[in-house]
């Protein structure tokens, strides 16, 4: 009886435990910088200076990302009042300001597969 | 786990010019800050009610009614003019097309989600009841992180519920479908995240029911039984002292997530009505059909029920879980895994009505906890602070009354919390206010011990 409530609690207790993902689809849109709990706190905000097309990363001083075919890249334009877009590789450009959220919840990471990555296209004529 | 949803590409710059327009001649309208001196849960109320984020004009309480019990029911959105911000896409041409659908949401009380993702608004939604904002201080904790809205996934940001209105301003508060912070809508701040947060914790239950509680009505009372028995109704395995944390014997799992089979419900209300209603595949992108687990102290007067509001009453909720639908689900099957007859739930019709007799009793207990405390925090207010909570305490006996005159239950109760009603109404006129509330708190208390035993 013992073992079968074990293996019930295994069961269900892996629906129950997954980490909870916040909502990405709103986040999207919000600002960099400005995400509520996490900017300031868990990601990392600077500029790119290096990018690695090949190895699908990212970097600067003291930091870098990798890109996954999980990572969300998304084009923030809130600077000229435009809708926030689904970015690519090809947005991710040396010298442009990127907020990056890493994978998981750890404080002051700087490397690593990231989660998402906002990346700030501030001239009207970049993008 | 339901069929991934097709990705297409976002072509919103092409169809919403003037949206694009009367946003950008908007932008500027001023913020007002909540009034100085304020609480911060007085605070966290204005803004609930009344700020518009320089949006579309909806609140927080456009949809979380304080008068409907912070969720929104049909039946109230029926007793709503037309200009009402609940319906700013039959009225705002940017936000016609793809915001919401008019009539799941007249008909159903559904709101529509783009929860993963903005980038096919014709197809890619769900259509979501309004989850209540009641007793979250029991019912949101998980080890995995905070459980918002009704896939436990409902906040961007950090995922807390202090980050849940920034998504809910994006979702449900924008001028256009463009959805530009500033132009369309603005942020809240962090203060205002901070208020919102502790308004919300401070509604409804702050602490969990001790079950078993020495009830008086010979059904509920049975109902009780069956529901904590984790061999025939084992409803106390995910809804611990019914609550919505879970525990299988293994310690406290907190709020849950599971795949009940709610979405594989045959004959949904929305689904037979014919409108486009697309499945809703829960926690994540692409979700994996799991949804999060509601508290049930406050469910008797918060119906529609589920994430698709797709049964109207408590009993059929219980039902539900005598059918097909739940016993094949993963949970479901869990459940039977464990059965030594190999059975996920199986109740007859007679210990379905118990086990909601039970739910609706328990409903009526924190109704009337819920109205003793604002009449008694009326009395020692203000008198306009006042009569505002015994109007509120009004609302909840009345609650009271629905909630156990709808199972037809404890006759003698339902006469005292009516005559309390009569002497709150009275006090709410501001009649010998402090008298009527007094006598009414006596007379809940009665309505109480009719219902169960004082300790």
């Amino acid at each position: 009886m013992r073992r079968l409530t074990l293996l019930m609690v295994i069961a269900l207790g892996l629906l129950c435990v997954l980490p909870a993902q916040a909502q990405k689809a709103a986040e999207r849109y919000i600002p960099i910088g400005r995400s509520p709990g996490l900017s300031g706190k868990v990601t990392y905000l600077g500029k790119i200076g290096t990018l690695n097309k090949k190895e699908k990363s990212i970097g600067g001083k003291g930091w870098s990302a990798t890109i996954t075919e999980r990572t969300h890249i998304w084009v923030d334009r809130s600077k000229q009042r435009k809708s926030a877009a689904i970015g690519g590789l090809t947005d991710l450009k040396e010298g442009r300001v990127v907020e990056v959220k890493y994978e998981g919840r750890e404080a002051g990471k700087k490397d690593g597969p990231a989660e998402w990555i906002k990346v700030e296209v501030a001239e009207p004529s970049e993008k | 786990m339901y069929p991934s949803r097709p990705a297409r590409l976002l072509l919103l710059g092409s169809i919403l010019p003037l949206g694009s327009f009367l946003s950008i001649t908007c932008a500027s309208e001023p913020h007002k800050p909540p009034e100085p001196g304020l609480s911060l849960v007085e605070r966290g109320r204005q803004i609930f009610f009344n700020e518009k984020f320089a949006g579309n004009g909806r609140t927080c309480g456009t949809c979380h009614r304080e008068e409907d019990n912070f969720t929104i029911t049909p039946e109230f959105i029926a007793t709503l003019p037309p200009d009402d911000a609940l319906f700013v896409a039959e009225f705002v041409p940017a936000l016609k097309k793809n915001f919401e659908r008019p009539a799941l949401m007249r008909k159903f009380g559904l709101i529509l989600e783009n929860l993963d993702g903005f980038d096919d608004l014709e197809k890619r939604f769900v259509m979501r009841g309004v989850p209540h904002v009641l007793g979250m201080r029991t019912s949101i904790d998980s080890p995995g992180g905070p459980r918002t809205g009704w896939s436990g996934d409902g906040s961007p940001g950090d995922g807390s519920l202090r980050s849940f209105a920034v998504g809910a301003v994006i979702q449900h508060f924008t001028k256009t479908l463009d959805r530009v912070p500033d132009v369309d809508f603005r942020l809240p701040t962090d203060a205002e995240l901070d208020a919102l947060e502790a308004f919300m914790l401070s509604l409804g239950r702050q602490k969990e029911l001790v079950l078993p509680l020495p009830l008086r009505g010979i059904v509920p009372k049975r109902g009780q039984e069956i529901f904590r028995d984790n061999a025939l109704g084992k409803c106390n395995r995910c809804h611990v002292n019914a609550g919505a944390n879970a525990n299988f014997g293994g310690g406290d799992l907190g709020n849950a997530n599971f795949n009940t089979g709610v979405e594989d419900l045959v004959d949904q209300p929305a689904d037979l009505a014919g409108a486009v209603n697309p499945p809703d595949d829960g926690l994540g992108t692409p979700g994996d059909g799991t949804f999060n687990t509601p508290s049930l102290v406050e469910a008797a007067d918060t119906g529609p029920f589920f994430h698709n509001n797709s049964i109207e009453t408590i009993e059929g909720v219980v039902a539900f879980y005598n059918g097909a639908a739940f016993n094949n689900s993963p949970a479901g099957k869990a459940l039977a895994a464990n059965d030594p007859n190999g059975v996920g739930i199986r109740l007859e019709a007679t210990q379905v009505v118990a086990v909601a007799a039970f739910l609706r009793v328990i409903n009526a207990l924190e109704n009337i906890r819920d109205s003793v405390a604002k009449i008694e925090s009326g009395l020692r207010g203000k008198e306009g602070q006042g009569r505002l909570l015994a109007t509120r305490a009004l609302k909840e006996t009345r609650d009271a009354i629905d909630v156990l005159t709808g199972g037809g239950l404890h006759p003698e109760a339902v006469g005292y919390l009516r005559k309390a009603a009569e002497l709150i109404d009275e006090a709410c006129s501001g009649r010998r206010r402090d008298e009527n509330s007094k006598k009414a708190i006596k007379i809940l208390a009665k309505a109480r011990a009719d219902l169960v035993e004082e300790k």
